[in-house]
C-alpha cells in the first residue's frame, strides 16, 4: 500500500489509516495560516504600507505650525516602544485643523533617543510644510518617505499567507489521487522556471553538477573539493573538548579529595570509564587533526565534468607538503546507499560497487619544493550505472584518495563525481 | 490487487524477497507465535486456543477504555503488529491515526493532536522516545479529546512511578521473537517472493542469526538480504 | 464479485529499449461483467527497490474519466512515449531501479485494481556485490 507522508519531519512521522481525515485536519491548518496570515497582511498592509504610499503620492501641500512636540511611550508585556508626535496646525481652504501626528506610519521604535533626535528638528512656533490627505483634511503628516517597517514586516504574514495557499493548492491538486499521480504533481511543482530544460528538471534522478563547474582548476578543467571533511572533524573535537572538560573536573575533584585524605572511592572507580572514553574521544580527534593539519589537501582537477560511461578522462593530483609515503592511491569507486525508516529507526546502508585502482605510488618523499604531482587518464567502465539521487536512495561515484604514511596516521579523501547516462564516453544521442 | 510480471527473456531479476518493499511494517503481516495471522479483526478472544490474537488484542484495547501499549525490544514487530491492529481498530468505527518518533528527546508534530476526537485512536510508535514532559501533555490532550491511545515502546508503560495517569498504558501485548517464528517469517517470504529461487537457509542457521542479532528480526532480514545477494551473484 | 483484471501489452512484444526510443504499448481491462469506472490511470514511471525504501517518480502519465466520451473502456487504450536519458534500469546490490508501465483502475464500487509490466531502459550490467559486508553509516 502507498504511504502517504504528508508531515515529513525527521522526529516524527504522522499519517493516518483515514486518507480523507489526515487531508482534512491539514487542510484546516493551512487554511488558518491564509486566514490569520491574511489577516495580519491585511492589516498591516492596510494602516502602514498603503499609508505611506499615499502620503507620498497622494497628499497635498500645505503650510503648518508646530505647537507642541513629544514621544509617546506605549508599554506592552514589560518593555516599552515610542514614536515622536507633534502637535500642528494648517489649513485647507478656510478651515483650520489642529492635528497629532509625525509621519504616515506611526511605527514604534524600541530607542527613545533616536525619537528624539528626530522631533529636535522641529522648533514649537515655527512653520514648516506639511501634506494632507485631501479624502480627509484632518489627517496631515510633517514628515513623508518610506519607513522599512512599510515594507519589510509586511513580507511576515505574506510569508505565512503563501505558505498557507501554497498547501491549499498542493492539497486541492494531490486530494483523492493515486500515488503515482501525486508523484506527478510534486515533480512538477519542482521544476525549475528559469532553467527548464537543465538536465536536473528533465531527470530529477541525476544529480546536479554545480559544485565541479564553478571550480575551476589550475592546471585541468575542474577542480573537484572534497567531500565536506570539515564538519565532522568540528564535531568531534566539540565533543572531545566537552567530555573531557567535564570529566577533567571531576577528576581534579577526585585528586584533590585524595590529596586531602578524603578520597571518595566510590567516584574514583565510577570515573575511570569516562576517562577511558575521553582518552579514547582524544585519540581520535588528535589522529584527524594530525591528518587535517599535517596532510595538506590534496588538490584533484579533472578534464570534463559530468563523465560517461566508457569515456576517457584525465586526472591532475597534487599532494604538497613534507611526507614520507609509504604507499599513495587514487581509485575510482561506486557506492550505493540506501536508507531506510522501520519501526523507530531510520538509518543509511552503503555498499560499494565499484572500486578501480587509477592510480599508485609505493615508498616516496615530498616536500614543499618536491610535492606528488601526477597526471595520468582513467576511463569510466563501459555501461556503468550513472549517478542516481531519490530521496531514499543514491548511486553515486568518487575519487578515493589515500595515504599510507611513515610515521604519520594514514589518511583517505573522497572527491564526488558526477557520471550521466550514456555511452562510449558520450551522452546517448 | 496488484500484481506485476517479468516474462522469462527480459534481464530483470526478480526483488531480493528480503526487499524493504516486502518486509517494512504494513507490507508484512504479523504472525503470532501460534503462526495465526495479526490483521484479523475477525473472531473474539477465547475463539483460538492458545495465545492471544489481533482480535483479542482489540477487545483489550477496548475494555481498557482504548488505552494500551503494545511492548518489545527491538526488532521484534512492535511496529508490523501495530499496522496490523489498525484495521481491526478502524473496523470499530475509529479514525487512526499513526504517528512514528524516530529520535530520543523527539516532539511529536502538533498535527497529530489536530481536531483529535472521541473517534479518533492515536497509535503512537515509539513511546519511550518522548520525555515525561510531552507523555503527560499528549496523554491530557488525547484525553481531553476522548480520543483513544495505542503506543508502542520498549518497556511497560504501567510503571506506577510514572508521573501522571494519563501517561501510564497498560499492556496489550508483549512481541517477543523466536527462532520458530522467525523461521516461519522467511520461509513464507522466499514461498511468496522468490519461490524459483535456489537459494536454501536451514532454520538452525535463521536461528544463529537471530541469536547474533540479539533477536532483532529487522536485522535479521538486513543480513539475508546481503546473504540472498550474495547467494545469486 | 471477481475483480477486473488488467492487461498490458507492448507493442512487438519488445521489453527492452534505449534512452530516446518510443515506447508503446496497449493496456484493456479484462472482465466478464460490465463494470462502473470512476477512473484509469496508466503511467510510464520508473521505483527504487532493495534495501532502502521506495522512491518512485513518474515520467508518463494518462487519466480517464467516464467524461472522456470518446473513449471506450472495452477497447484496449495505447499510450505512446519518448523515455528519457534516465535514470536507467538499474540491478544493484541495495539500490535497484526498476521501470514499468502501471496501469490502476478505480471502479465505482470496490477495491482500485493495479497491474504491471516491467521493461529495461539502458543496458547497464547487474552490480557485482563486493566484500566486505555493507557498512551501517550512521543512526539518523
Amino acid at each position: 500500500m502507498p504511504r502517504f507522508r504528508f508531515f515529513s519531519k525527521k522526529r516524527g512521522e504522522h499519517r493516518t489509516t483515514s486518507e480523507v481525515g489526515a487531508r482534512a485536519a491539514l487542510g484546516v491548518s493551512f487554511a488558518v495560516l491564509v486566514v490569520v496570515g491574511g489577516y495580519i497582511l491585511a492589516q498591516v498592509v492596510g494602516r502602514v504600507t498603503i499609508s505611506e504610499w499615499r502620503a507620498n503620492h497622494e497628499f497635498a501641500a500645505a503650510e503648518a505650525v508646530v505647537l507642541d512636540k513629544q514621544v509617546i511611550a506605549s508599554t506592552e508585556e514589560g518593555y516599552t516602544k515610542y514614536r515622536p508626535e507633534l502637535k500642528f496646525r494648517y489649513s485647507v481652504g478656510e478651515k483650520e485643523h489642529t492635528v497629532l501626528g509625525y509621519d504616515a506610519a506611526g511605527v514604534y521604535t524600541t530607542d527613545r533617543e533616536d525619537c528624539e533626535e528626530l522631533l529636535a528638528e522641529f522648533e514649537v512656533g515655527e512653520k514648516y510644510p506639511c501634506w494632507y490627505d485631501p479624502q480627509n483634511a484632518g489627517r496631515a503628516v510633517l514628515v513623508r518617505g518610506y519607513s522599512w517597517a512599510a515594507w519589510v514586516v509586511p513580507l511576515l504574514p505574506a510569508a505565512f499567507v503563501a505558505v498557507g495557499f501554497g498547501g491549499l493548492t498542493y492539497l486541492f491538486l494531490t486530494w483523492g489521487k493515486s500515488a503515482e499521480h501525486r508523484a506527478l504533481i510534486q515533480q512538477a511543482t519542482n521544476l525549475d522556471i528559469f532553467d527548464p530544460h537543465a538536465p536536473r528538471r528533465r531527470d530529477p534522478a541525476l544529480p546536479p553538477t554545480d559544485d565541479g563547474t564553478n571550480s575551476p582548476g589550475t592546471t585541468l578543467k575542474f577542480r573537484i573539493p572534497p567531500s565536506a571533511p570539515g564538519w565532522d572533524l568540528m564535531f568531534l573535537s566539540a565533543v572531545c573538548v566537552g567530555w573531557n572538560t567535564l570529566v577533567g573536573w571531576f577528576l581534579y575533584r577526585v585528586l584533590v579529595g585524595h590529596l586531602g585524605s578524603r578520597g571518595d572511592y566510590v567516584l574514583t572507580i565510577g570515573i575511570v570509564p569516562f576517562v577511558g572514553v575521553g582518552g579514547y574521544l582524544l585519540y581520535r580527534a588528535g589522529k584527524q587533526l594530525l591528518i587535517a593539519g599535517g596532510v595538506s589537501p590534496t588538490v584533484v582537477e579533472i578534464s570534463s565534468n559530468p563523465l560517461y560511461p566508457g569515456g576517457n578522462y584525465e586526472l591532475f593530483v597534487r599532494q604538497p607538503g613534507r611526507l614520507s609515503f609509504s604507499r599513495f592511491t587514487v581509485a575510482l569507486a561506486c557506492d550505493e546507499e540506501a536508507t531506510f525508516r522501520q519501526g523507530t529507526n531510520s538509518r543509511t546502508h552503503c555498499e560499494r560497487v565499484v572500486e578501480n585502482e587509477i592510480f599508485r605510488r609505493d615508498a616516496f618523499v615530498t616536500d614543499r619544493q618536491d610535492p606528488l604531482s601526477a597526471r595520468f587518464t582513467f576511463r569510466v567502465p563501459d555501461g556503468a550505472m550513472h549517478s542516481f539521487q531519490s530521496e531514499h536512495n543514491a548511486v553515486k561515484w568518487k575519487l578515493v584518495v589515500r595515504g599510507v604514511l611513515n610515521h604519520w596516521p594514514d589518511f583517505e579523501r573522497s572527491y564526488s563525481l558526477v557520471v550521466y547516462p550514456g555511452r562510449n564516453g558520450a551522452p546517448h544521442a | 490487487m496488484s500484481r506485476a510480471t517479468s516474462p522469462a527473456g527480459l534481464s530483470i531479476r526478480p526483488l531480493n524477497p528480503f526487499s524493504s518493499r516486502y518486509v517494512r511494517p504494513g507490507a508484512i503481516e504479523y504472525r503470532f507465535d501460534d503462526g495465526s495471522a495479526g490483521g484479523s479483526h475477525e473472531g473474539r478472544a477465547g475463539d483460538r486456543a492458545g495465545g492471544p490474537d489481533a482480535a483479542s488484542i482489540v477487545d483489550s484495547f477496548y475494555a481498557a477504555g482504548r488505552r494500551g501499549a503494545v511492548v518489545g525490544p527491538h526488532g521484534s514487530g512492535k511496529t508490523t503488529l501495530l499496522e496490523s491492529l489498525a484495521p481491526a481498530v478502524a473496523a470499530r468505527g475509529d479514525e487512526v491515526r499513526l504517528l512514528t518518533l524516530r529520535d530520543a528527546g523527539a516532539g511529536f508534530p502538533r498535527i497529530a493532536l489536530l481536531r483529535l476526537t472521541r473517534s479518533t485512536v492515536l497509535f503512537v510508535d515509539g513511546y519511550e522516545q518522548l520525555g515525561w514532559w510531552r507523555r503527560l501533555r499528549l496523554g491530557r490532550a488525547v484525553a481531553r479529546a476522548g480520543a483513544g491511545l495505542l503506543a508502542t515502546a520498549h518497556a511497560p508503560l504501567s510503571d506506577i512511578t510514572l508521573s501522571h495517569k494519563s501517561a501510564r498504558l497498560p499492556t496489550l501485548y508483549t512481541t517477543a521473537t523466536s527462532p520458530a517464528s522467525a523461521a516461519r517469517l522467511v520461509r513464507r517470504l522466499l514461498d511468496e517472493h522468490a519461490p524459483a529461487s535456489a537459494f536454501a537457509i536451514d532454520d538452525e542457521e535463521i536461528a544463529r542469526r537471530l541469536a547474533a542479532h540479539g533477536g532483532d528480526m529487522r536485522e535479521l532480514f538486513f543480513g539475508l538480504y546481503d546473504l540472498y545477494e550474495s547467494h545469486r551473484s | 464479485m471477481i475483480a477486473p483484471g488488467i492487461t498490458i501489452l507492448f507493442e512487438g512484444g519488445r521489453r527492452t529499449f534505449e534512452p530516446g526510443d518510443l515506447l508503446t504499448a496497449e493496456y484493456r481491462i479484462d472482465s466478464l461483467v460490465p463494470i462502473e469506472i470512476k477512473a484509469l490511470e496508466a503511467s510510464v514511471m520508473w521505483y527504487t527497490a532493495g534495501k532502502g525504501d521506495e522512491d518512485l517518480a513518474v515520467h508518463h502519465f494518462v487519466r480517464h474519466t467516464p467524461d472522456d466520451s470518446l473513449l471506450d473502456f472495452r477497447r484496449p487504450q495505447s499510450l505512446r512515449t519518448i523515455l528519457p536519458i534516465g535514470p536507467l534500469s538499474y540491478d544493484g546490490a541495495i539500490v535497484k531501479v526498476r521501470w514499468c508501465v502501471r496501469v490502476r483502475l478505480f471502479p465505482l464500487r470496490g477495491r482500485e485494481s493495479v497491474s504491471e509490466e516491467l521493461f529495461q531502459l539502458g543496458r547497464v550490467p547487474q552490480a557485482v556485490v563486493r566484500t566486505p559486508p555493507p557498512v551501517v553509516l550512521e543512526d539518523a
